[in-house]
């Protein structure tokens, strides 16, 4: 039998288009609203490389970088240590936060640390031998840095999203990594004149620069750097947020 | 009382007639017979390198206090008091780039940093030559005779030791009294001339820029270290010309240890700081790596410096109390 099909008034009609319009509105904004969210996600997880550098904002890792990153090639050693020991930890400490106490977080954070650092050694010991030596005492002491502690508790108060660990030790073990090599890179033309060993052809050397004491100078001009650009960016976005308001007051008077 | 005749001014209310500018252009008075003593005995060379130093360091003061969104203090000579010491404790054979170095370090790391002119926590003369004593130990330590003028702008490659590095390594200077008074051996470009730095340091202390207290117990206490534990055998007194002309020893008793900025403000912790200094100093020259100490003497008793001010604050405020209360008693 044939289904009848029933025709709506056009009272019926425009209630059915506004129902269904608003459903689409509310769509269209519940996925407006979650493609903000990611994006401001995406934001906090892209500035652990520049506004939140770990080394240069945080203060996370710092004696290795001041110590030992004297050259562009005992700061990519310092990189690729953190890059291989503190991922796993960061991303499985973000995983296992919600299940496990804070206490539990930790142990196991160190413990894919040290797990990680055997294939640490063996890259960096291929790449070179005598950059390994140079980390000395700082090579174990990444296993227990405080980076996947760190993390893990801010995974606390969030909900519960494998992602976002992923995105964060990606974007933090780039951010320590560009420190490093760039307070070592900066002492090695200083000290030596040269650039992973090719010289340069720099006649004045300031020998000093490979001392610690000049490592903690040069991080803490790069931090003040950085503070710099993130209030004149601050600034200028103040700046242009009031200008637009003004533009948008005065087109609303209009 | 009529309202109308109160000004409002901010504080503070009771001032001197001695304000910053006019001490540092005292102590630029005083730095300028140690600038004609070296051109006498090296030629326009060390003219130059005062020069370079008080333009690096005056450039680079306006650049910071722009960076700091301040507004360029012309009056503030504490830029040109720098730049003029720090070459006076190099040798008149430096490179005109070490100077430099050594007086941006002193104006970007060690004054900016923590504030500025009045602010910075340690003596920004004694931290540049401590940065190029370490960063290039060989040039700094290495002198040219006197009574050789040097070359404007080239490369000065023969150097001799000071006597103060003789001395270290356990040999006697041959050298007269009256070389020792006028400076006439190998040294820094302004730190030999014992007689000049006596009379700089009278018209300092005649213009009330210097203290008494702690210049006198900096003296004092090496003298002490020097008579008590001497390194050479020669008799009390040639020891003590000796020891005291070779270095900077009497420069920075002079002009280091009196910083205003870093030293202590009152009398009594003035005299500790000066005879801490001073036996630091003889410590590091004795055992020291290198054969000048005078200037790692002064940025350790800069750490102690704010600490002697609130210990004798505490100690007055304790004696006061203690008093009061004992004439409460007898009062009763």
């Amino acid at each position: 039998m044939l289904k009848k099909t029933k025709f709506l008034s056009s009272a019926e009609l425009s209630e059915a288009n506004s129902e269904t319009a608003s459903f689409k509105n509310k769509r269209s904004t519940a996925k407006r609203n979650l493609i903000l969210r990611i994006k401001r996600r995406l934001e906090v997880s892209v500035g652990h490389i520049f506004f939140k550098n770990p080394t240069l904002a945080c203060g996370i890792i710092l004696a290795p970088v001041i110590a030992v990153a004297s050259t562009f090639k005992s700061g990519a050693a310092l990189a690729i240590a953190v890059i291989i020991m503190c991922i796993p930890a960061i991303i499985a400490t973000g995983i296992v936060t919600h299940y496990v106490p804070s206490w539990v977080c930790t142990i196991i954070g160190i413990s894919v640390s040290v797990g990680m650092s055997f294939v640490a050694h063996d890259v960096i010991s291929t790449l070179s031998p005598d950059i390994f030596d140079t980390l000395g005492i700082y090579f174990p002491l990444i296993m227990l840095s405080s980076f996947s502690t760190v993390f893990s508790l801010r995974y606390r108060r969030q909900k519960r999203f494998f992602v976002w660990p992923v995105c964060d030790a990606i974007c933090a073990a780039a951010g320590f990594s560009a420190a490093a090599i760039l307070v070592g890179l900066s002492r090695e033309i200083l000290a030596y004149g040269s650039v992973g060993g090719v010289p340069l052809g720099i006649s004045f050397k300031i020998s000093g620069a490979a001392a610690p004491f000049f490592g903690f100078i040069l991080v803490g001009f790069f931090a003040a750097f950085i503070q710099w650009v993130k209030n004149t960016v601050l600034y200028f976005k103040k700046v242009y947020r009031r200008k637009s308001a003004e533009t948008r007051e005065g087109g609303a008077h209009l | 009382m009529n309202i109308s005749r109160i000004q409002k001014k901010s504080p503070p209310h009771i001032r001197s007639s001695r304000t910053a500018p006019l001490i540092m252009l005292d102590v630029i008075v005083a730095l300028i017979p140690l600038y004609i003593m070296a051109y006498l005995y090296y030629g326009f060379r060390p003219v130059f390198l005062g020069v370079t130093g008080i333009v690096t360091c005056l450039i680079s003061s306006w650049i910071c206090s722009l960076i700091s969104a301040k507004k360029i203090n012309f009056y503030d000579f504490s830029p040109i008091v720098t730049g003029m010491l720090i070459p006076l404790l190099l040798p008149a054979s430096i490179d005109y780039s070490i100077a430099v170095c050594a007086c941006l370090f002193a104006v970007v790391v060690v004054k900016y940093p923590f504030g500025g002119s009045g602010c910075n926590f340690f003596n920004p003369t004694a931290a540049a030559i401590a940065f190029a004593a370490f960063c290039w130990p060989s040039k700094i330590f290495s002198y040219t005779q006197p009574l050789e003028k040097l070359p404007l702008f080239e490369n000065i490659t023969a150097t001799v030791q000071s006597p103060a590095y003789l001395i270290k390594d356990g040999a006697l200077p041959n050298l007269d009294t009256t070389d020792l008074l006028l400076g006439n051996f190998a040294g820094p470009m302004g730190a030999p001339y014992i007689l000049v730095l006596i009379a700089c340091f009278l018209f300092l202390l005649f213009r009330r820029v210097v203290s008494l207290g702690s210049t006198l117990s900096f003296f004092a206490a090496a003298a002490l270290m020097f008579t008590l534990f001497p390194r050479i055998s020669s008799g009390d007194i040639p020891t003590l010309l000796l020891e005291f002309s070779s270095g900077s020893i009497v420069l920075g008793g002079i002009f280091l240890v009196n910083d205003p900025a870093t030293a202590p403000k009152r009398n009594v912790p003035k005299f500790v700081y000066g005879f801490f200094i001073g036996i630091v100093t003889v410590l590091f020259r004795y055992y020291g790596g290198f054969e000048q100490g005078v200037m790692f003497a002064v940025l350790l008793a800069n750490i102690f410096s704010p600490t002697l001010d609130i210990l004798y604050e505490k100690l007055i405020y304790y004696v006061r109390r203690v008093r009061i209360v004992k004439e409460n008693e007898i009062s009763q």
